[in-house]
């Protein structure tokens, strides 16, 4: 029994040895761990539809939105979803390589404004109305839009009655990182 | 039973030395950000689980999968989009306080609505109440009531959240 209690202290010692090297690491850092966690969540930019593309964020006057457009926490940005077509932008809808481009297009106004970039999107995903009729004619934009590697993606399709208003093909989101 | 605490002994060993030996390199490392970035990767991947139910937390994220407008176990009727996603919203209400968090940490939502056209503006009316300032981000896809999974329930919804 002594035998057996001398052999478990032993094992625990270098542990222990190892766990008191770490906070003397952590120490030596210049910045605390905290830092790394600024901002935990700031509202870059308050909409990104069609009627409120101004992206004033404290211009506070507009009733409150259900939803933020931007997100900001840590080095991560987190957009709405951003529709394929506002009717406070063109008078028609048009068909889904008009609407991807128009919402990819903000995507890219909201991302580096936030001072992001698309090649800094890490995962998108799409609701897109009838995806066998549409998803083709979507890639063909879409592509363009992303150098290299292209981040991850998913979409969900429904039918056109379906996407929440009359005329919208495609509402996409994404995370980014930013620096 | 001597000769197995030995063994045990010995195979603890090596494990020892091989953290032994990334601690040294780590402090040799000279970028002081490649130690800060290994030891902030903490939990990796951890279930949380709460009364209200469980999610995962990675660093200083947290995951709430999908939570239903609609359980049997919970109410008898389904009751409307608005019953539902008060229902729903509660229940993640619950997850992230019990995890640490709460909703006005919330950053990201993502909804699967049965009959958007119609049911969003009613959705939209609770679901201001519980996010009175700077809401999260928010994204969903419509779809069918038959295509929800199973009867009765009109909306399902995710976050992404941060904790402390």
């Amino acid at each position: 029994m002594n035998r057996r209690n001398v052999l478990k202290s032993l094992s625990i010692l270098p542990l222990a040895g190892a766990v008191a090297v770490i906070p003397k690491d952590g120490q030596a850092q210049e910045k605390p761990k905290r830092q790394q966690w600024t901002p935990k969540k700031q509202v870059i930019r308050k909409s990104n539809s069609g009627g409120n593309t101004n992206p004033t964020v404290t211009g506070a006057t507009k009733p409150a939105s259900v939803l933020s457009g931007c997100i900001r926490s840590g080095h991560l940005l987190f957009l709405s979803g951003i529709g394929g077509w506002y009717a406070e932008r063109r008078a028609e809808p048009g068909d889904i390589k008009v609407q991807i481009h128009s919402a990819l297009t903000t995507m890219k106004e909201v991302l580096e404004e936030a001072g992001s970039s698309m090649a800094n999107v890490l995962k998108v995903h799409m609701t897109v109305a009838e995806p066998n009729q549409n998803i083709a004619a979507l890639n063909e934009a879409y592509r363009g839009f992303f150098p290299d590697p292209a981040p991850v993606r998913s979409y969900t399709g429904c039918g056109v009655d379906q996407m929440g208003r009359d005329g919208i093909l495609v509402q996409i989101d994404c995370i980014a990182y930013v620096d | 039973m001597k000769r197995r605490e030995i063994l045990k002994g010995l195979s603890i060993l090596p494990l020892v030395v091989s953290s032994g030996a990334v601690v040294g390199k780590q402090s040799l490392s000279e970028n002081p950000n490649d130690k800060a970035n290994s030891d902030e990767w903490f939990p990796k991947k951890e279930l949380i689980k709460t009364a209200a139910g469980s999610c995962i937390r990675s660093g200083n994220l947290l995951f709430i999968g999908g939570i239903g407008g609609w359980y049997a176990r919970q109410r008898a009727e389904p009751g409307d989009i608005k019953v539902q996603i008060t229902s729903v919203l509660n229940t993640m209400k619950g997850i992230l306080e019990g995890a640490g968090s709460s909703m006005s940490n919330v950053l990201k939502i993502q909804m699967t609505v049965a009959d958007p056209n119609k049911n969003i503006p009613a959705l939209n009316e609770a679901y201001q109440e519980f996010f009175p300032e700077n809401p999260p981000t928010r994204s969903y896809s419509g779809s069918k009531t038959s295509q929800m999974g199973r009867d009765g329930i009109l909306c399902q919804v995710s976050c992404i959240a941060y904790v402390d």
